[in-house]
């Protein structure tokens, strides 16, 4: 049987994950451009995917090739995004 | 050597470890069947190069098949319909109720949760949609001006409220894994019907933003910006729409008790694919509706 997170756990995440996307929204309204504005959404699209992944999709306790494999994806994707907004930027 | 060592929980607990008799059926039978069997009484087989085998781990397996609840072996052999003798000596361990359940936690710990089909999908699906988030950053760089004043005429309260309903529905569906897997299965139906339910608020909020735009003569056509937002959002609004498809059948199924703490493979399988929708969306709304 697979291991999953308890209920508390479930809980901070929805927490963190509502004031993260609260972060993100305010970023946008306050008109955030450029550089560090992108980076700080992305991070904050990092943070959360990593949650939404680890806790809610129970792979924070699955076998670390699953584990890379998803993290790969995230890298992978959010990196080109950082790259393709940089290259916009120049 | 010990060419086969068993796991503490096959140590000798007293009595003759002959006492019983198994058929030497991994003396004929295939490699793959054989390490099903071993992986069944706890045996590890990674030291093993292939079937048959020689008579010293042959004596050590029968040695662990012994010591062992044979329950555990019965009900790993059933499905391979291989005859398996009881031991009747065996049936006084301790641990001979459990060992049919423990027998499943086992093999899975450290698997995927749900099943490994809907996983090939699932990574096909973040592949085809991390290609689509790829191709819209690098074709924005070519027109940025373009993207920063179209994606100002996008209803961004709208994208952030659907972001919430989109991470309640996960949360509700992740409460409901975790009710079921504390034999909860009303507990379990109602939140995945109030993940629907966040599905279904997350359909009518982007039937609200389609409308406005399409009211207005916004289409595929409008401009490139357009092309994007309209394809990746419909994309992933179809996603949804199958996703709570899976969940309404999960909660069928879980209505009529189908789903137990022992048996849930198929609830995980559907909450998984229900994440992923939501995890698109994660990257989905600040890339189109934030990120200038």
């Amino acid at each position: 049987m697979t291991r999953y997170p308890a209920i508390s756990c479930l809980n901070r995440t929805l927490v963190v994950l509502m004031l993260a996307t609260g972060a993100s929204y305010a970023i946008g309204e306050l008109g955030g451009e450029g550089w560090a504005a992108v980076g700080a959404v992305l991070i904050l699209s990092f943070v959360k995917s990593r949650l939404v992944i680890n806790e809610f999709m129970g792979l924070r306790f699955v076998r670390l090739r699953w584990k890379l494999l998803m993290l790969g994806w995230l890298v992978t994707v959010l990196g080109l995004i950082a790259l393709a907004y940089r290259v916009g930027a120049a | 050597m010990n060419v086969f060592p068993g796991p503490p929980s096959v140590k000798p607990r007293g009595g003759p470890p002959h006492a019983c008799v198994v058929p030497p059926f991994w003396a004929v039978e295939s490699r793959t069947t054989f390490r099903l069997r071993a992986l069944a009484i706890g045996a590890h087989t990674r030291t093993l190069p292939c079937a048959p085998l020689g008579p010293l781990v042959l004596d050590q397996v029968r040695r662990a098949a012994c010591r062992l609840s044979w329950h555990r072996v019965l009900a790993a052999a059933a499905p391979l319909k291989s005859p398996v003798l009881p031991d009747p000596a065996s049936a006084a361990l301790p641990d001979s109720h459990d060992a049919a359940a423990a027998a499943p936690e086992a093999s899975h710990e450290g698997d995927l949760p749900g099943d490994l089909a809907i996983w090939i999908f699932i990574f096909a699906e973040l592949l085809a949609f991390g290609v689509f988030f790829v191709s819209y950053a690098f074709t924005r760089a070519k027109n940025v001006a373009l993207f920063n004043e179209m994606q100002l005429t996008l209803d961004r309260e709208a994208g952030a409220l659907n972001t919430v309903v989109l991470l309640l529905a996960s949360y509700f569906v992740a409460r409901a894994v975790n009710a079921i897997k504390r034999d909860r299965s009303q507990t379990s139906a109602r939140w995945l019907a109030a993940g629907i339910a966040c599905g279904a608020g997350f359909l009518v909020v982007k039937l609200f933003e389609y409308h406005a735009k399409f009211s207005i003569g916004i289409n595929l056509s409008t401009n490139t910006f357009y092309m994007f937002y309209i394809s990746l959002t419909f994309f992933h609004f179809m996603h949804v729409i199958l996703g709570m498809v899976i969940l309404a059948a999960v909660l069928l199924k879980t209505r009529r008790g189908g789903y137990s703490a022992a048996d849930h493979h198929g609830m995980d399988t559907g909450a998984s694919y229900w994440h992923m929708v939501d995890l698109v969306w994660l990257i989905l709304f600040p890339l189109v509706y934030v990120m200038r």
